[in-house]
């Protein structure tokens, strides 16, 4: 497994370029079986998911060409096969949004269960109960979902939790359904929204996607066409974030700011100076400690989950006392006792973290069980005295692209050590 | 789309033309019968000359390189685009299209 050694005491400065966003190019790939004709995706990140997707739709049959800007295009024409095998959706839940797809198009799919799934479980339930309702007949045998129907009905549909992948594969099983399907409670995320906009542009009749109630108008065919997956608003706002904490002075490229108002709010709360562009977002703390912060957790367009633990690195060498409460997940607090080793003042009660900012931060071997927390004690290490040692980084490897060449880039003393 | 060629040169032989997905099925022939004709126990195959390439161009050239070994001639790449080599890096198999051939 490789680690990550960071060196802290450097100011970020220069400018970085944000990736797509995997959450949005995951269901855009799936989508992609919806086409007839050649589609080609581009903004599609370098990570190991990706590569994990075009391998699960090359077994199919399916082209796939990366061109010299690295797009993906996509030809559905060569399939043959309707199947995502156990040992490759095990290592990638996200395979089980081929379900929709392939069964809206070809009126089959066997695609195994999510590892550590048992049928029963409600994210699970949720498509296939969708689907159900759409006219398909599915049977849960041997760990796999087979699935067969002919053209699938559109239906009112009501998702009785909020679940973005659930939103996404129905979304993209009643594109090609006979009749208007209606999805009420449905997940508003911003990827959500860039894959609507995508069904639309291979001229899928997708409204209402960013709301809680999506209508989809279903089509006979849709058409292969050019597509950018939308800028990762979690990795720009980690980025700006490693600015912030180490008082630094960053432009980030390529994003969309649109996408990180209520952490853009948080940041200018902690005293940094934020303006933004069409496409871009620059932060400069002038060189100050930034100022604690209270930040609440809820779904889009509230403040992410997603970037919790990169706000308590923040309010760890913050002036002042600050909480992070998280209404979303359960025991995402794991990077708090690794922060701790480091010397942060960090007390938590229940469901929130109570952060004493502290001036100095040592380093210290450290490793973390999610992604997100991984990130997060990439940031504390960029302002801690000494050398950081972040070990278990393939959890990091799996959201974020090149992370120690962009910090690298930013003036950051870090580097890789394969193991 | 430059329709790709192949000529023989000093070292080998220079390759020229777009490595796209449309184009490397019909040059895989041609370049096999290079390796088999040139006669060499080393060979150089110049890519200066190539213009576009995706994917499929960085299949090609793996193929070679695997044809070449299987007739016992020692086949390198010189001069690869920028481009081309962004996609074999994305794969992972960059070190393989640098490597010596042998």
């Amino acid at each position: 497994m490789d680690k990550l050694i960071i060196s802290g005491g450097t100011p970020l400065s220069g400018e970085v370029r944000i990736a797509g966003a995997k959450n949005a190019a995951l269901p855009i790939l799936a989508a992609t079986l919806l086409a007839e004709g050649k589609t080609t995706i581009g903004n599609v990140p370098h990570l190991h998911d990706i590569t994990t997707t075009m391998g699960l739709l090359g077994r199919m049959g399916v082209t796939l060409v990366i061109d010299e800007r690295m797009r993906i295009e996509v030809d559905t024409s060569t399939i043959k096969d309707f199947y995502a095998p156990y040992e490759l959706v095990k290592t990638m839940r996200a395979s089980i949004l081929v379900l929709g797809p392939l069964l809206a198009r070809f009126g089959k799919a066997e695609v195994s269960l999510p590892g550590g799934c048992a049928i029963g479980s409600r994210p699970v339930n949720l498509h296939i109960d969708g689907l159900r309702a759409m006219g398909a007949e599915i049977e849960v045998e041997n760990g796999y979902i087979q699935a067969k129907a002919n053209r699938l009905k559109g239906a009112r549909l009501v998702l009785d939790m909020v679940t973005v992948t659930g939103t996404e594969n129905l979304m993209m099983a009643a594109a090609l359904a006979d009749g208007v399907s209606v999805i009420e409670n449905a997940a508003r995320e911003p990827e959500v929204v860039d894959l609507a906009n995508c069904i639309n542009k291979m001229g899928g009749k997708v409204s209402g996607a960013g709301t809680d109630t999506i209508t989809i108008e279903g089509v006979e065919t849709l058409y292969g066409t050019e597509y950018d997956v939308l800028p990762d608003r979690i990795e720009t706002g980690t980025y700006l974030v490693a600015a912030a904490l180490s008082g630094g002075k960053i432009k980030v490229r390529d994003t969309a700011p649109a996408l990180v108002d209520a952490v853009l709010h948080k940041l200018r709360e902690a005293g940094a100076d934020i303006e933004c562009g069409e496409d871009w977002i620059t932060l400069d703390m002038k060189g100050k400690r930034p100022q604690a912060v209270n930040v609440h957790t809820a779904p889009y367009p509230a403040f992410p989950t997603d970037m919790q633990a990169q706000f308590t690195a923040l309010n760890a060498v913050a002036e002042g006392v600050g909480t992070i409460t998280e209404t979303v997940f359960e025991n995402r607090f794991m990077h708090v006792q690794e922060m701790q080793r480091m010397g942060a003042d960090i007390k938590l009660e229940g469901n929130t973290a109570i952060c004493a900012g502290v001036q100095r931060l040592t380093g210290a071997p450290v490793m973390a069980t999610d992604l997100r927390a991984s990130a997060s004690l990439v940031l504390v290490g960029l302002v801690a005295e000494g050398e950081t040692v972040v070990d278990r980084i393939y959890h990091i490897d799996r959201g974020y692209e090149n992370i120690e060449e962009k910090l690298e880039g930013l003036g950051a003393r870090i580097r890789r050590v394969p193991e | 789309m430059v329709q790709p060629e192949i000529s023989p040169d000093q070292d080998g032989c220079r390759v020229s033309g777009d490595l796209v997905f449309a184009t490397v099925t019909q040059l895989l022939a041609v370049g096999e019968k290079c390796i088999r004709d040139s006669g060499k126990k080393s060979l150089v195959f110049d890519c200066a000359a190539v213009g576009r390439a995706d994917s499929a161009g960085v299949a090609l050239l793996l193929e070679w390189l695997d044809r070449a070994r299987q007739q016992g001639v020692c086949l390198q790449f010189r001069n690869l685009p920028d481009g081309l080599m962004s996609i074999a890096q994305l794969s992972n198999v960059d070190g393989l299209l640098l490597a010596d051939g042998s």
